[in-house]
């Protein structure tokens, strides 16, 4: 058995993929299978790419239905618990409101800009059935963040598992699927980063997490928030830290508040990991959305979590 | 006397927590499942149904054999 | 609702997603190869108990083989094959002997050593839907004296809540008897019996250490259910062991698998209650821990106490000629009682599994629940070693 470690950049995010295989040509097919199956989510689901499926869905707002498959359905379903579960904050329609925040030129938009906005912002008002998809509002849009791409990290787990591979590990922009301990029988370690590191130091490294056998980079010297030891299933993290601005000394963070069309602030981080990443997802999205309730309700759900808060205070639960 | 004991059984099952998907690690484990060693199990009971007078009561009773 | 049950209808969603619905499956990854030998020996009889024959009871070896194979992503077949070689004397018939305290009860051997083979090859396929699985069986066993042909059909449900399992089985055998040496010694040529049984059963997860299983089963046998090496004595006349036709059995379990973290141990408990229309009626009770030691090694010790009532026509000696016509002196359908204790040791190499396992039993009448009638004098106690491994392609 052989360690193969392959780093590739998808889903606007870097990532690198690990496990242990028998043959370097196997795991040259393995890892072709793997980056066509992230290929295949990106450019169906991606709302960057004018062809994908997600982006005809949204273009056809108010025109027309679009016609889904099985597993646009199913991210709908789970969308729609989403949804349930956190009392409409977690909403996929949130996403238009991004047009008004421009991180870029970091300006704040103007209050009737927001509830200009926010008219388009309500998941309940989308038309979806088995076979199809109508957004019924001109302007309306669905996207999948906090979902696809920690779906994808699943779905590379289940391809893996589905070649035999027994000890692995994929890391999609910090959404982590483990499968299996290490070839000794070891948890993989896990280092989950302050997000109080300074931004220099992150410059290379975009995400929350990383594996602390991937020793290549000089040893920064950061503070983990938390080193985790796993050997199945999945971690994801939301937080303030990937796209913000600051004016007047506040920090705007890119997650929107559904409700009020306003970055949320509450916690800065939170990571939790769960038997699937999509879920680990959606519960730190959701624990992010509800700001100072967060750390309230991850401690309800009894769900393993790390996060911070603004003043770097830190909470965990480990089950 | 069994019916006492099912129906405590029943009860208890009603009361349980709600238990989630990835806290069945435990419960995923080969040494929890219902017959661990199959081939075994099949050895066990072929013989007692040979030497005593009950038979079956997990699953599909099987073929029979005339075993002495 | 409440954040779990919220949760769970999340994580609902999540397992219905296609590329995670498709890990859910348990469908086995590869293909196992197991072989076990086990070598089954008999304990003599007490000289005192037998009059004539011999004291020697059965030595049977036994080698198992079974292969499960994936098909494909939803079939799984496996095939399992026994074969058996046994030697080895029986009780034949019990007879009054003239003796110190008056008239004493003795057994009767088989006289010369019986030699038997038996092969049994069981096949069964698989389907593994998203939520259930269904298995059709064929099995076949074979003997000089005796055939078994039977198919069955089994279905297992899990509700959404993914917490509940429900199985149902059903399946039918027919049997043909063709006693050796029939003609020598005066047997019934050829018979036929036939049986079907039906299970149900429902398992639920109670915390994330506990599963609980509780079953009800029918088994119903019909044709000739006598033993036709058996003979009785009935007012100075050798006759056919005779029993009823037809014979109803009910069976209720419950079983229970509980993980002690902190010993890393397994707790494997099962009862069952077994009764049928031959008043028989017994209780089973097994306990085992299977006790991890490190990553690859386990070990398990187990008990098992077994107490049955015995038939209603059932009699060491009959004095009396019976209204029924209903004869037998085998001592299994006695009332008794047993202990089994065990050992295993099971060692982790790889792919490789290996297994080794050692078993006494020790059955009298005294052990037993009631007492309801006479003791047998040819009760056994008897031994198994197997070792075997199984093998992960």
């Amino acid at each position: 058995m052989q360690f193969y470690q392959n780093k590739f950049s998808a889903m606007g995010s870097p990532c690198a993929l690990n496990f242990y295989c028998s043959s370097p040509v196997k795991a040259q097919q393995i890892f072709s299978l793997v980056i066509k199956e992230v290929k295949r989510l990106e450019d169906k689901y991606s709302r960057y790419l004018a062809n994908s499926l997600l982006s005809k869905i949204n273009t056809s707002a108010g025109i027309q239905k679009v016609k889904i498959d099985h597993e646009t359905f199913a991210l709908l379903a789970y969308a729609e618990q989403a949804y349930q579960i956190s009392d409409g904050l977690f909403d996929i329609t949130t996403g238009v409101l991004r047009h008004i925040w421009d991180f870029k030129k970091q300006q704040i938009p103007s209050q009737i800009q927001i509830e200009n906005s926010l008219q388009l912002v309500d998941w309940q008002l989308v038309e979806w059935q088995q076979d199809y998809i109508y957004l019924p509002v001109k302007g309306m849009e669905i996207d999948f963040g906090g979902i696809v791409k920690e779906y994808a990290a699943d779905a590379v787990a289940a391809l893996l598992k589905s070649k035999d591979i027994k000890h692995g590990l994929i890391d999609l922009g910090g959404d982590i699927h483990v499968l299996g301990p290490d070839i000794h029988n070891k948890p993989w370690p896990i280092a989950i980063r302050s997000p109080q590191t300074p931004a220099k130091l992150r410059k290379n490294q975009k995400n929350q997490t990383t594996h602390i056998f991937e020793q290549k980079q000089p040893e920064a010297p950061q503070k983990a928030l938390a080193n985790i030891a796993m050997t199945h299933g999945g971690l994801a993290s939301s937080g303030d830290y990937e796209r913000n601005f600051i004016v007047k000394g506040k920090k705007y963070s890119h997650l929107l508040h559904p409700k009020t069309g306003w970055p949320v602030h509450g916690l800065s981080a939170v990571s939790v990991w769960c038997e699937q990443c999509v879920m680990a997802g959606t519960i730190a999205t959701i624990s992010m959305l509800k700001q100072e309730e967060g750390i309230a309700w991850l401690n309800e759900l009894e769900i393993p979590y790390v996060a911070m808060d603004h003043v770097g205070g830190t909470y965990q639960h480990s089950s | 006397m069994k019916k006492l004991l099912i129906c405590i059984i029943v009860l208890n099952l009603s009361a349980c927590a709600s238990v989630k998907p990835w806290q069945k690690g435990n419960l995923a484990k080969k040494e929890m499942s219902w017959d661990p060693d199959s081939l075994q199990r099949s050895m066990n009971s072929q013989v007692q149904a040979s030497k005593e007078a009950s038979r079956g009561g997990y699953g599909s009773a099987g073929g029979g054999c005339g075993c002495n | 609702m409440s954040t779990h049950q919220l949760l769970k209808s999340l994580s609902a969603a999540a397992l219905a997603l296609p590329a995670i619905a498709s890990q859910a499956s348990t469908i086995a990854d590869n293909a196992q190869f197991g072989y076990r030998y086990n070598t089954y020996q008999e304990q003599d009889l007490a000289a005192a108990d037998v009059h004539s024959g011999s004291l020697e009871r059965y030595i049977v070896d036994v080698n198992q083989f079974s292969l499960l194979t994936p098909l494909n992503e939803y079939l799984q077949a496996s095939i399992s094959l026994q074969f058996e070689s046994m030697s080895g004397a029986s009780p034949w018939y019990t007879q009054t002997v003239e003796g110190e305290m008056g008239d004493e009860i003795k057994q009767v051997m088989s006289g010369a050593s019986i030699e038997e083979d038996r092969t049994d090859i069981i096949t069964q396929l698989t389907y593994f839907g998203d939520s259930y699985s269904v298995s059709g069986t064929v099995a076949k066993s074979t003997e000089n004296d005796y055939n078994s042909l039977s198919g069955g059909v089994e279905l297992s449900y899990d509700f959404s809540d993914k917490l509940t399992t429900l199985g149902v089985s059903a399946d039918y055998s027919t049997d043909e008897i063709t006693p050796s040496d029939a003609l020598e010694y005066n047997r019934t040529p050829y018979e036929e019996k036939q049986s079907w049984s039906g299970h149900i059963s429902l398992s639920r997860v109670v915390t994330k250490n506990l599963i609980v299983q509780l079953g009800y089963g029918l088994f119903n046998r019909s044709g000739y259910l006598s033993d036709p090496y058996k003979r009785v004595i009935v007012d100075s006349k050798l006759i056919d062991d005779s029993r009823p036709d037809s014979r109803l059995a009910s069976t209720y379990t419950g079983r229970l698998r509980y993980f002690v973290e902190g010993i890393d141990t397994a707790l494997h408990f099962d009862y069952r209650l077994y009764e049928d229309n031959w008043d028989v009626l017994s209780h089973t009770i097994e306990f085992a821990p299977y006790i991890n030691i490190g990553a690859d090694w386990q070990i398990v010790p187990s008990i098992r106490y077994y107490s049955q009532k015995g038939a209603f026509f059932y009699e060491n000696y009959y004095e009396y000629v019976r209204e029924d016509g209903y004869y037998s002196t085998d001592s299994r359908l006695s009332s008794y009682g047993a202990y089994t204790i065990g050992a295993k040791v099971n060692k982790k190499i790889g792919d490789w599994f290996l297994t080794a396992s050692y078993q006494y039993y020790t059955s009298s009448h005294d052990l037993g629940i009631d007492d309801y009638n006479e003791t047998s004098n040819s009760l056994v106690d008897f031994d198994i070693v197997s070792i075997g491994f199984d093998y992960i392609f």
